[in-house]
């Protein structure tokens, strides 16, 4: 067997999984029922999605400013002609793999917010990523919490004492999702994790350590086991109950999203989801590579929205898409871009109320950029700034140690 | 092997100031005096060999570089493999060096002086340096660490220069490496910027000082003025209490107990500073002292995924046939020699405890002994050049453990002494009578083919086996 990763991993497994346990129809009719009752009650089930697209996507190639004589000029080679694009208006388009963007543009449920980033930008990838997931700032160095373990924290008591509060598609938890207090939880596939979990031997562990101390390393690792026992519990019962219809891609990313549109339709308690998709660090012959990965992204996106709206869930939903950083303005000797500083940040939503272009998009004059690289005019902590207030009725103040000022796409 | 006060002592110091020890060790020493045994630790530890895998750094990382990007690419691909040569030559100092102390103060300081580059020629370098130095002066050490061309580089010193300095270094410095954060203003840190302008470092891995490049001019450093040099700097911040103190706190947390006590903190650091930084002597103040061995120190620090991985491998005598592997085990457990996450160094306790991590570590055992098919995929950073270190090319471990060997010390008395033995020899914590009965049954219920094996992962698979 040769070398493999997680992305290709899953086109062998899915396959043997795909369209294994279609429920009866009653059960996905009265779960509809259920979200109409809710609504009805008013009661509040507004759900955050992010997406993180990891090695920094060259968010320029994406939303291309094709009257911008300097983006051509800069990029010779890698540039996006007018002619492949996607337009939206007279000075922009979407990338040739990114249709359902326009798509979501001309529906009203798509804002881009340009030049998005934070003062003296990282740009390792690590350390970059950190910062948009830790929300700190540049000289910071926090190990211990992110925006959104924090959110948990602070933000929803006392319903988010639960793990499964927070998910994110993945074996391991990233930082974002870390609190002080309580922390989210990593799984891939809701019924592998359960059966990981449910077993005879762990279950009479967790319940037998009735003496460990209060506050004692000891009780803590008891106390996050039975939370992790209930939690995996809860999920996979809630994970049964409505299985989609909608074609998804057999990408990873496209699963993850599957799982995710599943546990949102289920009315699950969880406030937010988190999934990544890796391989935007495009130094060397980015066209292929950047066309490829883009593919994927807009393929998983587009069955990802049609299945929210055809379940009535779009307006819910929050969508927020980023990457640790965007790419130089100016391409590399390798028909490639490096490591830039700021970028764009997609929201997708049935609920924004400023759409499309949310700001105007960078003019790559020399005084936007710093050594050919784009600086920042928006702080990516007002956006979550905004999502924690305006979506989520959290105390943003307390989750981000500061104030940053809101934005109003809601 | 009937357990003694004495031998769970034994056994919290090797746990400590090593990674553990087998059964064998374990079975020949319990009756011994502890003091003897701290007195072997400290013998042990004086010699010091380095790591020599290479000797030189690659060609192309000289001057010129690579001419393309393919070069370029394989520059990149030849030091991604030499780096895993390097974590995996440290890592077999980790469990089989008889240096068991000074391997793990070097685990320490890695993470103290967190570092991580591509140049694996320097890196090794650095990891010597390290391993010489980490029980002699602390002095000796972070003047060596500040002249480091791997720590140079990963801090941005190269680029710090008169009139245009990169204030990088000197906060490590100052925030991470000596008094520790809110002890200084920024302006100090510009102060100390300035006085580290100028230090750098050759292709072949010296340390070079360019005068040309370094502002001689006056500088005002907590409320002294002068011309100084980087030298001077780390003179007058050794001559703070406060670096001291906050060496100190952070060696009792990572060899103590995360809950610090006031009283022996101040003793330990006030001694620490008179004694002129000597790191020997401190840690004999530690592993010699009464309260070190006080019911509340024993059993709970978290394992950091390195002392678990190190730890098993060492009690078990484990091998594996592919040593990848475990770069494999330290990815997916979110620990990886060399590579520390960011200059703060590795999260630690609690911070490493997860619903997910936490199940790992729990299913560890099963993946280890009872090769248990590992769908697990590490986390990837996004990074084209640190895919390495998520690539997965196998479904099962199979690595060999003599059981026969581990076993010895534990059979022959029935099941419920060989529990005993093993549970007290394997966990800090000793179990409680449940969960004696749940394990005896769970044993029970397994057709027996191997039943030290089956006892063992049981007890590994436990809460308790986290905690040292």
């Amino acid at each position: 067997m040769t070398y493999q990763s997680r992305r290709s991993f899953i086109k062998n497994a899915t396959l043997a999984t795909a369209g294994a346990a279609m429920l009866p129809e009653f059960l996905t009719a009265s779960q509809m029922q259920l979200h109409e009752v809710m609504k009805a009650a008013n009661i509040d089930n507004k759900v955050v999605v992010v997406i993180q697209l990891s090695g920094g996507n060259d968010g320029l190639n994406c939303v291309v400013p094709f009257k911008n004589d300097n983006y051509y000029k800069l990029r010779p080679k890698i540039s996006i002609p007018k002619d492949e694009l996607y337009e939206i208006n007279d000075e922009v388009g979407f990338h040739s793999e990114l249709k359902v963007f326009k798509d979501f543009y001309d529906q009203g449920i798509l804002s881009v917010i340009n030049n998005v980033g934070y003062q003296n930008a990282e740009k390792s990838h690590i350390r970059a990523m950190e910062i948009w997931q830790t929300a700190s700032g540049t000289s910071e160095f926090n190990n211990r919490s992110g925006w959104i373990g924090r959110y948990l924290d602070h933000g929803c008591q006392p319903t988010c004492k639960k793990p499964y509060m927070a998910i994110e598609m993945d074996d391991a938890l990233n930082l974002a999702l870390k609190g002080d207090k309580l922390k989210g939880l990593a799984f891939i596939d809701p019924t592998r994790t359960y059966n990981h979990f449910n077993n005879n031997f762990y279950k009479e562990v967790a319940k037998i350590r009735d003496d460990a101390p209060e506050g004692s390393p000891l009780h803590f690792l008891y106390k996050t086991l039975s939370d992790s026992l209930s939690s995996v519990n809860h999920i996979y019962e809630r994970s049964k109950i409505f299985k989609t219809k909608t074609p998804y891609p057999l990408t990873q990313f496209g699963v993850d999203l599957r799982t995710v549109a599943e546990l949102i339709i289920s009315n699950m308690e969880t406030k937010v989801y988190y999934v990544s998709l890796p391989g935007f660090d495009t130094h060397v012959d980015q066209l292929p590579k950047h066309e490829k990965i883009l593919a994927k992204f807009a393929d998983g996106m587009k069955s990802f929205i049609k299945d929210l709206k055809a379940n009535k869930r779009l307006d819910d939903v929050m969508i927020l898409g980023f990457s640790e950083f965007g790419r130089s303005v100016k391409e590399n000797e390798s028909e490639g871009t490096d490591h830039g500083l700021a970028n764009n940040v997609f929201l997708i939503s049935g609920g924004l109320k400023k759409k499309g272009l949310y700001n105007a998009m960078p003019t790559l004059t020399n005084e936007q950029l710093d050594d050919n690289c784009l600086r920042a005019s928006v702080d990516f902590k007002s956006i979550y700034a905004t999502i924690l207030k305006h979506w989520l009725s959290a105390d943003d103040k307390h989750v981000l140690g500061r104030e940053y000022g809101y934005l109003d796409f809601i | 092997m009937a357990v003694t006060n004495n031998q769970r002592k034994i056994q919290h110091l090797l746990l400590r100031a090593g990674f553990g020890d087998n059964p064998a060790y374990m079975q020949k020493n319990a009756n011994r005096k502890v003091a003897d045994i701290t007195g072997e630790l400290f013998k042990k530890s004086k010699s010091y060999t380095d790591i020599k895998l290479f000797e030189e750094a690659d060609d192309m990382f000289q001057e010129g570089g690579a001419r393309n990007k393919e070069e370029k690419a394989g520059i990149f691909k030849r030091s991604q493999e030499k780096l895993k040569q390097l974590n995996l030559a440290w890592m077999e100092k980790l469990v089989s060096d008889d240096a068991q102390l000074r391997e793990k103060m070097t685990l320490f300081w890695h993470g103290h002086f967190a570092c991580k580059g591509i140049n694996a020629y320097f890196m090794q370098n650095q990891l010597n340096t390290i391993r010489k130095n980490s029980l002699g002066k602390f002095g000796d050490l972070l003047l060596a660490m500040c002249k480091d061309p791997a720590m140079l580089l990963y801090l941005n010193n190269h680029k710090n220069i008169k009139g245009k300095i990169d204030t990088s270094f000197a906060k490590e410095l100052l925030n991470v490496f000596t008094l520790g954060k809110g002890t200084h203003n920024e302006k100090d840190t510009k102060e100390v910027a300035r006085a580290f302008t100028g230090w750098g470092f050759d292709a072949n891995g010296s340390y070079v000082y360019n005068e040309a490049n370094h502002d001689a001019e006056d500088k005002l450093f907590l409320g002294t003025r002068g011309k100084f040099t980087g030298e001077e700097v780390i003179n007058l911040l050794l001559q703070q209490k406060q670096t001291a103190k906050f060496i100190t706190t952070k060696i009792y947390r990572y060899f103590v107990n995360e809950n610090i006590d006031g009283n022996h903190i101040y003793t330990l650091s006030e001694n620490f500073f008179n004694s002129g930084y000597d790191l020997n002597s401190l840690m004999k103040e530690i592993l010699n002292s009464k309260w070190f061995y006080d019911e509340k120190n024993i059993g709970v620090l978290i394992k950091s995924p390195i002392e678990l991985l190190v730890n098993m491998k060492r009690t078990f005598g484990i091998s594996f046939e592919d040593n990848k592997h475990l770069i494999f085990l330290q990815k997916v457990l979110g620990q990886v020699l060399l590579y520390p996450s960011n200059v703060a160094g590795w999260s630690s306790g609690k911070e490493l405890i997860d619903s997910s991590s936490l199940m790992l570590r729990l299913r560890l055992p099963e993946y280890i002994f009872n090769a248990a098919e590992i769908k697990l995929f590490p986390k990837e950073d996004g990074d084209v050049e640190t895919d390495y270190l998520s690539e997965k090319d196998f479904e099962v471990l199979r690595p060999l453990v003599n059981w026969a060997e581990f076993g010895k010390p534990f059979l022959g008395q029935g099941q419920e002494k060989m529990l005993e033995g093993m549970a007290n020899f394997l966990l800090q914590q000793p179990l409680n009578k449940k969960q004696i009965e749940l394990i005896i049954k769970e044993t029970d219920s397994i057709e027996k083919s191997n039943p030290v094996l089956i006892m063992a992962v049981k007890i590994t698979s436990l809460p308790e086996y986290q905690l040292c």
